[in-house]
């Protein structure tokens, strides 16, 4: 395991705490047009947050994959296609183009969920709701 | 050379091939074993650190949640601890003993963060090492 990946790994949980702080804030957006051109993938929403003088754009992409699966009744392999999920960090520059993304680890999927999370405000809903 | 030293030497020469054999049986089982069980434990693995990334977001609020998680994770990695290669079994026993250090409390934010980014460090390192037996390295 390279010493890079370690130090991405390290990078993503820091994001994950500065967001979890509110130190980082991420704004929810409408994906780019260049994404909906492709039919085998679909991206619904993106985040994107300014840190450190750098744009970083993170968002779900759904992509068709072609899954080899074994048919037990026709003893013979099967292609099925399937939607998978992927993760994508990037940083972007001011226009939105992609210039460079994070290689992919399992802890930006952690991070995913916690931008989410604050983005869509969950946690001020709970506290206004138990509240009134 | 009488024929007595060469029967000696041939002796030798196969406990010595023996011994090899059944290393190389044994780790060809621990592959075998990680090659069928491991994807899974990989996934309940994540499930947990995924569940501990939530629960750090209201850190004071979680911390029994936390400790259980990190229990979770501890008896999976004993398990998969067996099957790995010495390099990977090193991080994953250096991670267990982390986990049985670590004191989740309030004060002990940093400490469990740390933790968290050590257990995603080794499953990484973990799910390498699955993909290189699918391909057959």
């Amino acid at each position: 395991m390279s010493f890079d990946r370690n130090r991405w790994i390290e990078a993503v949980v820091k994001l994950i705490e500065l967001t979890q702080d509110g130190k980082l804030v991420w704004q929810a957006q409408e994906p780019p047009f260049s994404f909906s051109k492709r039919p085998d993938s679909r991206v619904e929403v993106v985040f994107v947050c300014k840190h450190a003088d750098r744009n970083l754009r993170l968002y779900e992409k759904l992509v068709q994959e072609e899954v080899e699966d074994f048919d037990e009744n026709e003893m013979r392999p099967v292609t099925r296609i399937e939607w998978q999920k992927r993760v994508v960090l990037e940083f972007i520059d001011d226009n939105g183009n992609a210039l460079w993304a994070f290689p992919s680890l399992n802890v930006i999927n952690d991070l995913a969920a916690t931008v989410q999370y604050h983005a869509a405000g969950v946690r001020d809903f709970l506290a206004e709701l138990l509240a009134s | 050379m009488t024929f007595s030293d060469i029967g000696t030497l041939a002796s030798l020469l196969s406990l010595a091939v023996s011994l090899w054999v059944l290393y190389d049986v044994r780790k060809i089982k621990a592959g075998f074993k990680l090659r069928v069980r491991g994807p899974v434990v990989i996934k309940e693995l994540r499930k947990y650190s995924s569940t501990i990334a939530g629960y750090l977001d209201r850190f004071e609020d979680f911390l029994p949640q936390i400790s259980e998680e990190f229990g979770k994770a501890q008896a999976k990695l004993k398990y998969l601890e067996k099957n790995l290669p010495s390099e990977t079994r090193r991080s994953v026993r250096n991670l267990q003993k982390s986990i049985e250090k670590c004191e989740v409390m309030t004060e002990n934010k940093e400490v469990v963060l740390r933790l968290y980014f050590e257990m995603n460090r080794v499953l990484e390192e973990i799910t390498d090492h699955q993909k290189d037996l699918q391909i057959g390295v």
